[in-house]
């Protein structure tokens, strides 16, 4: 006989406190979906129609010719990628450093490190917007991409990750006869999956989402990447809400992709650490 | 010897070929994918001319335009001609080129422009930028709300009482709950309103010394919209107007009879699947027309590297060939230059006789440099007080009157 699941009241308390924050988190989704199908006049109707009377699948077709949407899309992939899989590189080799190995003012350098996190961007925003332009990098993908290569934060995070592991392990392979270049490769970047995996969802998704460097130092359609596209469908009088929509319902596609993905990586690698360490 | 001069020569050449072959002028505007056509065939038709000029276009959305313009100007880059509002506060950073002396050497026709929509294109009596069009308002009304209401269509008769009359029998309440009203208007034309009754805000638009709008005019201007708002109940308040996607979007869904906008509206409502028309804004109870003044215009960077170059086509931009274009585009605006035959045969728009007439009664708004402190600090929340229906016009406007005075003394 199966016993009966009983729950208290409290149990359902919780149960409906936590569905009204997916209610509230998923709202706006739900509009943005809802939307980029509806026709231009039922957008603000009152009351909102949550089910499109009739559907008006083109606006996912429309939003590639009204902007060049499929060549920003691109761009984004493009410069969003080639970040991610840079700073995953750079971070990792500078959280090594500070991490693993011993040398004079490593403590203080961090620090320098570190305060560059408290530099808020805008203010970086006109001298690094100088250089890049004296370098004739107006309008170029190394433009784009170069300067976030390396981040700040991101070597924070990976270094935090990498002290935990255990310096047993790598006394253990200098004393075999490991080269620090195969410390890094076989046993640091291998144990460190779960914070790079981290670093790769939170680099994908605030350069994905980057609007004002792009907007800076593109001025040519060609080179302009998805945020930007879409921001021109916001007029200064008109906004094409359903287009707008639609775009960016194609345009959160590829976060939630890596998201899925990153997470995955995430979670696998946090549960095999609980398993190993001794 | 005779092979040294050949190399020389065709150094010389390889050096001064290119340099000769293409003058380069960037060029920088916003706008949304309907907006854009006619600055692209202003860009062909003016390369096509001169086949030794090529212009670079730069293209940036509406929202993102002017981050990106400070940022270029404050490193000393940015486009050679730019479209650009806030005049003064660009021109007092020396980020435009003065341009009086330009017009004067090269007989440029400013004087087919209306002289006071200049105004906001000036510092210290110095022009800066050449206007692009009027930002002139109309009332939109929706044939099929008026029919079934009973009320005759609006004409250029109509004054505040009729518009005031017919918003009352055109606003539609279903369970407590209104689902049309009779009008909707947008939040920063209250100073239209206020001429319209005979008012002043300040003495001068540009060059105030005193603030007049608690004078009784003023005060029974924005008394009235307050009124149509909180009293009769047939105009929205603007809180719900901006939940509400604003005055097109209300009249798209039909959630409003009448609203007064501009002809950027005529791109929006096209496709509405009701009919609609436009007549000329209401006049005030004693008679008085008035109309908003001023767009936005072009300028020229001073740090442009070649000014000849940028002035040509700037010149061919702003003036007639460029306002034809302009004003014969699908999503246009009343063109500037209305002083001029050519364009004003070019304006073609649905509706374009009454956009005329009407922009001929523009009317700058206040626009000097502590305009901006002022309406942050004390105008703007007196009016919500207003248009809340928290106080009456009289005090919420007779209370700010000595801050307002002290800043403009300041």
């Amino acid at each position: 006989m199966a016993r009966p699941t009983r729950h208290s009241a409290w149990d359902w308390v919780i149960f409906i406190a936590l569905l009204a924050g997916v209610i509230i988190t998923c709202a706006p989704f739900a509009w943005m979906i809802s939307t980029a199908i509806k026709p231009n006049a039922e957008v603000f109707r009152f009351p909102p129609t949550l089910w499109v009377e009739a559907p008006l699948w083109d606006n996912f077709l429309r939003v590639f010719t009204v902007i060049p949407f499929g060549r920003a899309f691109a761009n984004s992939l493009m410069v969003t990628g080639a970040i991610t899989i840079l700073q995953l590189i750079v971070c990792s080799m500078a959280a090594y450093a500070f991490a693993c190995l011993q040398f004079r003012g490593r403590e203080v350098l961090f620090l320098i490190y570190l305060a560059a996190l408290m530099v808020p961007s805008q203010v970086t925003l006109i001298p690094n917007f100088l250089v890049v332009r004296n370098l004739g990098w107006i309008d170029t993908y190394q433009g784009l991409i170069l300067p976030f290569a390396f981040s700040s934060f991101g070597t924070f995070l990976l270094r935090q990750y990498f002290k935990t592991i255990p310096r047993e392990l790598i006394e253990a392979s200098r004393l075999d006869g490991c080269s620090h270049w195969r410390i890094y490769l076989f046993i640091v970047l291998p144990l460190g999956k779960p914070a790079l995996a981290a670093l790769a969802i939170f680099a994908f998704v605030s350069q994905w989402n980057n609007f004002l460097w792009p907007l800076i130092t593109t001025t040519k359609p060609e080179m302009q990447t998805v945020q930007i596209a879409l921001s021109t469908l916001q007029g200064q009088f008109n906004t094409d809400w359903p287009l707008l929509m639609a775009g960016s319902v194609l345009a959160t596609m590829p976060v939630l992709a890596v998201f899925i993905l990153g997470n995955k990586a995430f979670i696998s690698g946090l549960t095999a650490g609980s398993f190993g360490g001794k | 010897m005779n092979k040294l001069l050949l190399v020389t020569t065709a150094l010389a050449l390889a050096f001064a070929a290119p340099a000769m072959a293409e003058t380069k002028v960037s060029f920088a505007y916003w706008g949304d994918p309907a907006e854009l056509p006619p600055f692209e065939k202003i860009v062909a038709d003016y390369e096509a001319a001169n086949p030794d000029v090529k212009i670079e276009v730069q293209h940036a959305p509406w929202s993102g335009y002017f981050t990106r313009l400070d940022a270029q100007l404050a490193a000393g880059a940015g486009p050679d001609v730019f479209f650009i509002t806030n005049v003064p506060t660009y021109a007092a950073r020396g980020q435009l080129e003065p341009l009086d002396k330009w017009i004067a050497d090269k007989g440029f026709p400013i004087d087919q422009f209306n002289p006071e929509a200049l105004l906001i294109h000036q510092l210290d009596d110095v022009l800066y930028s050449v206007p692009r069009d009027n930002d002139t308002n109309v009332l939109y009304y929706n044939k099929a709300a008026f029919d079934e209401a009973g009320v005759a269509y609006p004409t250029a008769d109509w004054d505040w009482a009729a518009l005031r009359d017919a918003a009352i029998k055109l606003t539609v309440t279903d369970g407590g709950r209104i689902t049309r009203y009779g009008l909707a208007i947008e939040k920063n034309n209250w100073s239209n309103w206020v001429r319209q009754n005979g008012g002043t805000t300040f003495d001068h638009p540009t060059r105030p010394t005193k603030f007049t709008l608690d004078e009784p005019k003023g005060l029974e201007a924005i008394q009235f919209i307050g009124d149509l708002i909180n009293v009769d109940k047939v105009t929205p308040n603007f809180t719900e107007l901006d939940q509400a996607g604003g005055t097109g979007q209300l009249f798209s869904s039909q959630q409003a009879a009448i609203v007064f906008a501009n002809a950027a509206r005529l791109g929006t409502f096209a496709d509405a699947d009701f009919e609609w028309a436009v007549a000329p804004l209401p006049k005030g109870p004693t008679g008085i027309r008035s109309n908003s003044l001023g767009g936005a215009g072009f300028g020229i960077n001073p740090n442009a590297k070649d000014k000849e170059a940028a002035w040509n086509f700037f010149a061919y931009l702003a003036g007639e060939p460029g306002q034809v274009v302009f004003a014969s585009a699908n999503a246009s605006a009343v063109p500037a230059q209305i002083g001029n035959a050519a364009v004003k045969a070019a304006f073609k728009a649905p509706f374009a006789d009454v956009f005329l007439s009407e922009a001929a009664n523009g009317k700058l708004n206040a626009s000097f440099p502590k305009y901006v402190d002022i309406t942050n600090l004390y105008l703007q929340p007196a009016l919500d007080l207003v248009w809340n229906g928290e106080a009456t016009a009289k005090d919420a406007i007779g209370g700010i009157v000595a801050d307002v005075t002290a800043k403009l003394a300041e």
